[in-house]
């Protein structure tokens, strides 16, 4: 209901994905133009638009004996998103995520995502360096969208 | 009866007693009439929304008070008067959020808190 009153409903959301279609930086444009966060603004235009999408916040986990990876904090995802995906997966093995930290601009890249061992689909990814909460600690991590999910190899 | 909206379960008799006052099929559907017709009666249609203004016409104190606390965010009554207090190593945009999120507590119950109301742990992950 908080949403609603800082005008994060349909009626006002609606009408911005027709026109600017769902994407990074339209969920940046709600972000200034309703003064919300970039998650808030995340969760409501995902929720609302149809195609197949979801927003993932993730973080470096330091690892000096195996590495550092990325792990997913948390997730956002549409409701035609093809594939279910888990909070607090980690190994991430996107580029994106290593590109973004070492950049202030927002990647773009196109890349295979594996789910489970049963598929793999590749999906266009949009990776921005970014302060969000969570557990009510603001943390930096990359924030990443991914848009246009197709099934590339079916495993068996 | 507990209700699944954009992501969130909305489960109280608050909730249900809402639905049924609007008539809506749904919380989320009853909640977006219940704050459309208040923005309605101000004036305001396009965000973003002046907080303060929608906060003083809920009965609120409209300036809002940035303190340091655990909580993101409360509604106090002070001397017969809510106030909303807010922490203030928050950033403004999670501040905005938890404001109107205190404000739309305000709005549901009217007149009817007599303690203190805060955003704690009702779900810090999820803005």
């Amino acid at each position: 209901m908080g949403s609603f009153i800082l005008g994060l409903s349909s009626d006002h959301i609606q009408p911005i994905l027709a026109d600017r279609g769902y994407s990074f930086e339209t969920i940046e444009h709600i972000q200034n133009t309703f003064r919300v966060s970039f998650e808030a603004a995340a969760r409501s235009v995902t929720e609302l638009c149809d195609d197949p999408a979801s927003v993932l916040f993730c973080s470096l986990i330091i690892d000096a004996i195996n590495g550092n990876s990325f792990a997913i904090d948390k997730f956002v995802v549409a409701q035609s998103f093809p594939f279910y995906i888990y909070a607090k997966t980690w190994r991430l093995p996107f580029l994106c995520l290593r590109r973004a930290t070492q950049s202030d601009m927002l990647i773009r890249t196109t890349e295979s995502w594996q789910i489970d061992g049963t598929a793999s689909y590749q999906c266009e990814f949009a990776a921005k360096r970014m302060f969000f909460y969570v557990n009510k600690m603001r943390v930096e991590g990359v924030i990443v969208v991914v848009t246009n999910p197709k099934v590339s190899d079916l495993l068996k | 009866m507990v209700y699944r909206q954009h992501g969130m379960v909305w489960k109280s008799v608050l909730a249900e007693q809402l639905r049924q006052a609007e008539g809506a099929a749904t919380v989320e559907e009853a909640a977006l009439h219940l704050v459309q017709r208040k923005l309605n009666s101000l004036n305001l249609n396009h965000p973003p929304f002046d907080l303060p203004l929608i906060a003083s016409a809920v009965g609120i104190i409209p300036e809002f008070i940035s303190k340091s606390m655990t909580e993101s965010g409360r509604i106090v009554r002070v001397g017969g008067k809510h106030h909303i207090e807010l922490k203030n190593t928050d950033s403004k945009q999670r501040q905005r959020f938890t404001a109107a999120h205190e404000i739309a507590h305000k709005m549901i119950d009217g007149t009817k808190i007599k303690g203190t109301k805060h955003r704690s742990n009702y779900d810090p992950t999820i803005e």
